[in-house]
C-alpha cells in the first residue's frame, strides 16, 4: 500500500510547489462569477485600501492596476452591482479595512443610482445575499481555496464563458466579462453602443432618484472615517453628456453641492482627467478606460499620500 | 454529497481511518451501524428529509422479506406489497409530474382544464438523488426471497447497511441483495489486493469524470441550453459525440469511484461498464453499458415477459417493452422514451436480420455507433423538438454555419476526444496492460493524480444523479 501511495503523494507535492511557484505566470486571478462574488463579500483578509460603490465601480477601478503604484498597499474592489453607498456597505467595508494601514484609504464611486433609496428591502441585495457564507460545504470550499485555487490550480481555464459568447452571437449583443479575484470586472460589449444603458436608467432614475436622507448618511460616515484616520476619496466614475445630463436631471444628481458638503466632512474629491475614457454602454467603462482611470486614481492617492508614486510590480 | 468535493474528501477520510482503523475488530453489528449512520449522513446531505425514503423503501423490503418466510402461502401478497409499495414510491416522486402535464395536455386537446399539475403537492418538486437506485436495489431483494434465491435476513441493521451503502448508493452499480448482503452480514477485511485495486479504480474514476467527463461537459451544456438548435453538421456530431464521452466518463467515472471505495471496505461490486463504444453490435453495447441495469432488467422485467422462450416476434416485443421501460427508468419525460424506443428498433432489426452474422464486423460497429449517437441526442435534449432539430442539423437538413473561430473547434476539446480514442483503440489491443504491471503502477497511478488535480474541469454533478 505504502508502495501506491508515495508516488502519489510525492507527485502531488512537487506538483503543487510548482504550481504555486509558478502561480504568479499566466492568468491566475479570473473566477468563475459565483466564486467572484463569494470573494469580494469574503477575501479572507483586510486591506490597506477599499473601492466602495455600485457596478461602475466594479467594472472601472481595477486593485491589480492601482497597487503598483501605492507603495505596496493592498487594495480590494467593494462594489456591488446596484450597489447603494448605504449603511450595510460601509459596515461592512470597515469590517475588511485593515485599521494598521498607513493611513487606510477609502475610494467612494457616486453615481445618481448609488444615492438612492430602495423601495423595499435591503439597500444592497447582492451584498445581503453573499453576506451569508452558506452552508458548511461552501465555507469549506471557501477556506481550503488558497489550496484549490493556488496550488492546486487546473492547468486549462473553464470555457464556459467563451462558450457562452459564442452563443450570445446568435444575433444578439455580446457581453464580455472577466472576473478577477480582487473585485474588479472587466468588460465590454460587442457592438459598443453608448446609448444603450440610457434607456433603463431614465426609468430606474425616476423611480430611484438621489435621497437626501442617504446622502446624510454619506457624509457622516465619511466625517466619521476623517475623524478616525481614514482617508477617503471621492470621485465620479465618467459618464457620456447625455447620461450625465439624466443623472442631474432625472435623478438630482447635484455634484457642486456633494462637493462642497463631502470636502467639508473631509474627503478629497478625486478630479481626474477623463476626457480620454469611454463606455461601451453609456454606463461602464472598458477595459482600456479602466484600467487608465485605475492608474490615474492610483497616483492621485499616492501623490496625496506622498507615496513614491513610481510603480512596483 | 458529490464525490469530487472537498467536503466527501474530509468525510472518507473521517470514515476510512475509522473503518480500518479503531473500528476494524469491533463486532460486525457494531460495524454495519456504523456503516447505516455514514450512508445515511451522506445521503441526507442532500436534503435530511429524504433519509425517510430509503428507510421507508428498506422497511417495506425488509417486513415483505420475513413475512414470506414466515407466511410461504401468501408469499405472492407480500411480494405484491414490495412492488406496490417501492414503485408507488418512485412514481410519486418521479413520474407523477410527468403523468400530470400529460393529462393536463389531453384535457387541453378536449377543451377541458383539469388543473391536475396544480394538484400535486409541492413536495413532490423535486426528484430525490438515487432514488431509482435504490430503489431498485431494495425491490431485488424481494424478488430473489421471493425466488427463493435468498434467505430473508433477521438482521436489521445489516440489511439498512447493505440498502444504504454510501459508495453505491446514488448512482450505482445497482448492487443485487444475493451478492453484497452476505458481504455486508459478513463484513470481511480488505485484502492486499483489494486495496490495490481500490486505488486503480478511485483514481482512474477521478480521471474519466474531473477530466473527461468534465472538460467536456461545458461545451455539450451550453450547445444545448435553451433548448437551441443552431449549429452546422459537424457542430452538432462534434456535440453529440463530446456527450458520448462525457456520459461515459461521467457514469462509469462514478461506478468506478464506487467500486474502488468498496473494494477498501472489501466489497466486490460487479463491473458495471466495459467499454461500451468498443461494442461490436448494439447487442453488444448492451453487454458492456450500465451492466448493472441491463442485467437488472433482463432478469425482473425482460425473462418475466416471456424474453425469446416464446418465438422470435414475442421476444422482440418483450425486449422492446423493456428498452422503453428502461428509457422511463431514466426520466419522466418523452426524450426517454424515444431514446429507448430508438435502440428497441435497432436492436429488432439487428435480431431480425441476423445482422451480426451477415454483416461485415466494421459496417456493424459504424451501424451501432451511429444509433448509439442519434439515441444520445434523445437522451440529452431538453425537448422532443430540440431532438428532432439537432438530428435534422446532423443530417445536413438547414443550413446552418458555425464558424472555425468557435470554441469547440479549438485544440483542448478536440484533443480530449482524441485521447479518449486512443485509449480505447489502446484497451481494444492490449497495449493498456504493461502500465498496470507492478513495476509502472505506481507511477501510473501518480499520473493519474496529477491529471485529476491538474486537468479537472469546472463541472461538479453527476449526471446520473438526477435519474
Amino acid at each position: 500500500m505504502k508502495r501506491l501511495v508515495w508516488p502519489v503523494v510525492l507527485s502531488l507535492v512537487v506538483a503543487g510547489g510548482l504550481r504555486t511557484l509558478t502561480g504568479a505566470m499566466g492568468d491566475s486571478r479570473t473566477v468563475d462569477s459565483r466564486t467572484f462574488w463569494r470573494l469580494k463579500t469574503h477575501p479572507g483578509q483586510q486591506f490597506d485600501g477599499l473601492l466602495v460603490g455600485d457596478s461602475r465601480t466594479y467594472r472601472g477601478l481595477s486593485p491589480t492596476v492601482m497597487e503598483p503604484f501605492l507603495s505596496g498597499r493592498r487594495v480590494h474592489n467593494l462594489g456591488y452591482s446596484s450597489g447603494r453607498l448605504s449603511r450595510d456597505l460601509f459596515d461592512h467595508a470597515e469590517g475588511l479595512l485593515n485599521p494598521e494601514a498607513q493611513p487606510p484609504f477609502i475610494v467612494l464611486g457616486l453615481s445618481a443610482h448609488a444615492l438612492s433609496k430602495a423601495k423595499q428591502g435591503p439597500e444592497n441585495p447582492q451584498l445581503a445575499r453573499y453576506l451569508d457564507l452558506g452552508d458548511w460545504e461552501q465555507r469549506l470550499d471557501l477556506w481550503a481555496r488558497p489550496l484549490t485555487q493556488h496550488v492546486f490550480r487546473p492547468l486549462v481555464a473553464d470555457p464556459t464563458v467563451a462558450l457562452q459568447m459564442a452563443r450570445q452571437g446568435e444575433g444578439r449583443v455580446r457581453y464580455h466579462q472577466r472576473f478577477d479575484e480582487r473585485g474588479f470586472v472587466a468588460s465590454i460589449t460587442e457592438p459598443v453602443d453608448p446609448q444603450r444603458a440610457l434607456k433603463s436608467y431614465g426609468k430606474t432614475l425616476r423611480e430611484h432618484p438621489v435621497d437626501p436622507g442617504v446622502v446624510r448618511v454619506l457624509i457622516d460616515r465619511v466625517a466619521r472615517w476623517h475623524k478616525a484616520g481614514v482617508s477617503v476619496y471621492i470621485l465620479r466614475l465618467p459618464v457620456p453628456a447625455a447620461m450625465d445630463d439624466l443623472e442631474r436631471g432625472l435623478g438630482g444628481f447635484d455634484e457642486r453641492q456633494l462637493r462642497m458638503d463631502l470636502a467639508r466632512a473631509g474627503g478629497h474629491w478625486l478630479g481626474l482627467e477623463t476626457k480620454d475614457l469611454s463606455t461601451y454602454d453609456g454606463s461602464h467603462l472598458d477595459p482600456e478606460s479602466a484600467r487608465r482611470l485605475s492608474q490615474r486614481v492610483a497616483e492621485a492617492i499616492a501623490t496625496d499620500l506622498s507615496l513614491d508614486p513610481a510603480p512596483k510590480p | 454529497m458529490l464525490f469530487n468535493s472537498l467536503i466527501f474528501l474530509l468525510f472518507a477520510a473521517v470514515f476510512y481511518a475509522l473503518w480500518l482503523g479503531p473500528f476494524r475488530h469491533r463486532s460486525p453489528l457494531f460495524r454495519q451501524g456504523v456503516l447505516v449512520v455514514f450512508s445515511l449522513v451522506f445521503y441526507g446531505w442532500w436534503k435530511w428529509a429524504y433519509i425517510g425514503l430509503i428507510l421507508a423503501s428498506g422497511l417495506i423490503d425488509y417486513t415483505a422479506a420475513l413475512a414470506m418466510k414466515r407466511w410461504p402461502a401468501s408469499r405472492r401478497w407480500a411480494l405484491f406489497a414490495s412492488i406496490l409499495g417501492n414503485l408507488g414510491i418512485l412514481a410519486a416522486f418521479k413520474y407523477a409530474g410527468f403523468l400530470a402535464e400529460n393529462l393536463d395536455l389531453l384535457g387541453k386537446s378536449i377543451g377541458q382544464d383539469w388543473g391536475v399539475q396544480g394538484a400535486l403537492p409541492s413536495l413532490l418538486d423535486t426528484l430525490p438523488v438515487g432514488i431509482s437506485f435504490y430503489t431498485f436495489q431494495s425491490m431485488s431483494y424481494t424478488i430473489d426471497v421471493y425466488r427463493g434465491r435468498l434467505e430473508p435476513t433477521r438482521n436489521i441493521v445489516g440489511f439498512f447497511a447493505y440498502l444504504s451503502l454510501f459508495p453505491q448508493l446514488v448512482a450505482g452499480p445497482i448492487v443485487r441483495a444475493s451478492n453484497l448482503l452476505p458481504q455486508v452480514l459478513l463484513l470481511p477485511s480488505p485484502r492486499p489486493e483489494q486495496v490495490r485495486e481500490g486505488f486503480i479504480l478511485v483514481l482512474s474514476g477521478f480521471v474519466k469524470k474531473v477530466v473527461l467527463a468534465d472538460q467536456l461537459a461545458p461545451y455539450v451544456e451550453t450547445a444545448f441550453a435553451g433548448g437551441s438548435t443552431t449549429g452546422s453538421p459537424l457542430y452538432w456530431w462534434l456535440v453529440t459525440m463530446m456527450f458520448a464521452v462525457q456520459i461515459y466518463g461521467d457514469f462509469s467515472g462514478y461506478t468506478d469511484i464506487a467500486r474502488g471505495l468498496g473494494k477498501w471496505m472489501g466489497f466486490d461490486f460487479d463491473v458495471n461498464f466495459n467499454h461500451p463504444y468498443l461494442a461490436r453490435s448494439l447487442r453488444d453495447f448492451w453487454r458492456r453499458w450500465h451492466i448493472s441495469l441491463s442485467t437488472w432488467f433482463r432478469d425482473y422485467v425482460y425473462i418475466p415477459l416471456g424474453g425469446s422462450r416464446r418465438g422470435v416476434l414475442w421476444g422482440i416485443g418483450a425486449m422492446a417493452i423493456t428498452m422503453v421501460v428502461s428509457g422511463l427508468w431514466h426520466g419522466a419525460a418523452w426524450t426517454f422514451v424515444a431514446w429507448g424506443a430508438i435502440h428497441a428498433l435497432v436492436l429488432a432489426v439487428e435480431r431480425l436480420g441476423a445482422l451480426e452474422r451477415r454483416l461485415p464486423p466494421v459496417l456493424v460497429r459504424s451501424y451501432t455507433l451511429l444509433a448509439v449517437l442519434f439515441a444520445w441526442v434523445m437522451f440529452r435534449a431538453e425537448s422532443m423538438a430540440q431532438a428532432q432539430g439537432i438530428c435534422a442539423r446532423m443530417l445536413g437538413l438547414g443550413a446552418e454555419q458555425t464558424p472555425w473561430g468557435h470554441p469547440i473547434f479549438g485544440l483542448f476539446p478536440l484533443s480530449v476526444l482524441l485521447v479518449f480514442v486512443a485509449w480505447e483503440v489502446a484497451v481494444a489491443r492490449q497495449w493498456h496492460r504493461p502500465l498496470f504491471r507492478d513495476r509502472l503502477l505506481p507511477w501510473t497511478l501518480a499520473v493519474f493524480a496529477l491529471m485529476a488535480v491538474f486537468l479537472r474541469g469546472p463541472s461538479a454533478q453527476f449526471i446520473y444523479f438526477q435519474f
